[in-house]
């Protein structure tokens, strides 16, 4: 019995032992981390780093957070170093998160003239859909529809992104042509069944052309699919729709 | 040792009580953060509406281009804590819209927002974003 407990006791004592030697190893390598941190922001917010990547980095958080002067004096800094790495970020991040669409033009024009014969993807979105949309949010319809075509061109009809069809829809409903409106939306549903921005659209344009009933039915479709719409938890799409919108548009139609 | 540990006692409870509960002194998460999924009631059309009035009342904002954004700090409880304010020009250098008298309305307006829902009850932070363009409140966001 009291060998027993010796050899408890040794066991225990070797756990303790062990448990306190990572604790002291957690402690310092935390440290060094800590350390590291602050050796590479004061890099950085000094302007010493020579790595693109670093000053990207560490705009990220500081964007995110709606801090976009402090955000841009750094990935300002990361375009200066390499251009052609960061200008689609960049770009990307004034067009989502600022909605400064001439100048999230400018930065994917310039991506896209130091690359020839090579469709970008910033962010991992098509450039032109992209570019579609900052024409949309500039409410230059027409030349939006040449841009959202032409991403359809690039990435073929069954693989672009199905919201280019719906921007197509959404143009021409803006420009008044609503059957052709319709006819897009219907586009978008051939490629997916479940695109509530579609029914919604076509709800509308319906109601425009004075056939109510189509309209009622659509808004349905729309309501009924809500849970598919196209929903980012960091940003608002332009063509984002929202069920608050649908009650109310399904309201208005039941009154007439 | 009955000593000991009714003085043990005793120091904890005074300890306990000299702790102010508040939840606003927590630090903020990211909105995005641990699927917190932060928002007010109604979402962005909520938010438009809102800021309706303002939207059309102010026609001449000075200087006439550049962004605001509004950081509400909300806590645990969905209590709006505090805002932060940030205005840019059309370069995102700094500045004051209408001599500071924009951001004091905006803020007023924000402060009447209470409906605050999330999926996890971390305090955190939301973003309201506005776009001045041709001296008017082009888009909320």
């Amino acid at each position: 019995m009291k060998r027993f407990f010796k050899i408890f006791g040794y066991i225990v004592g070797a756990i303790l032992v062990i448990a306190i030697g990572f604790g002291i190893y957690l402690y310092f390598w935390n440290e060094d981390r800590i350390e590291k941190s602050k050796e590479l922001s004061e890099r950085i917010e000094s302007f010493e780093s020579k790595d693109s990547d670093e000053y990207m980095e560490y705009s990220v958080h500081l964007n995110k957070a709606g801090d976009f002067e402090s955000g841009f004096k750094y990935l300002n800094k990361a375009v200066e170093l390499d251009p052609k790495l960061h200008l689609g970020y960049r770009g990307w991040i004034r067009l989502r998160k600022m909605r400064d669409y001439d100048k999230a033009l400018e930065d994917f024009d310039r991506l896209d003239s130091l690359t020839p014969n090579f469709v970008d993807a910033p962010w991992g979105e098509d450039i032109d859909f992209l570019r579609g949309e900052c024409y949309f949010g500039k409410k230059e319809y027409q030349k939006a529809i040449e841009l959202f075509n032409r991403n359809i061109l690039n990435q073929k009809e069954d693989w672009a992104d199905v919201q280019s069809s719906v921007y197509l829809g959404l143009c021409e409903y803006e420009l008044g042509n609503y059957e052709k409106a319709i006819s897009e939306f219907e586009r978008a549903l051939k490629q997916s069944e479940y695109v509530p921005e579609s029914f919604y659209g076509m709800a509308k344009a319906y109601q425009k052309l004075g056939q109510i009933e189509k309209a009622k039915e659509n808004i349905l479709k729309a309501e009924n699919n809500t849970h598919y719409k196209r929903d980012d938890v960091y940003n608002e799409f332009l063509n984002e729709i929202y069920m608050s919108e649908i009650q109310e548009f399904k309201q208005q139609l039941n009154n007439k | 040792m009955k000593k000991i540990l009714v003085l043990t006692i005793l120091l904890f409870s005074i300890q306990s009580f000299s702790q102010e509960n508040n939840d606003c002194d927590e630090r903020a998460l990211p909105y995005w953060a641990y699927e917190i999924n932060s928002q007010i009631k109604g979402e962005n059309p909520a938010l438009r509406k809102a800021f309706k009035e303002i939207q059309s009342s102010e026609t001449e904002i000075e200087p006439s281009c550049g962004f605001i954004t509004l950081r509400l700090n909300i806590s645990k409880t969905g209590e709006l804590c505090d805002i932060e304010t940030f205005q840019i020009d059309k370069n995102y250098k700094s500045t004051v819209f209408n001599n500071g008298q924009l951001i004091k309305e905006l803020e007023q307006i924000a402060i009447g927002l209470t409906d605050w829902e999330r999926d996890k009850d971390y305090k955190t932070y939301n973003l309201i974003r506005l776009k001045i363009k041709n001296g008017r409140i082009e888009e909320i966001f």
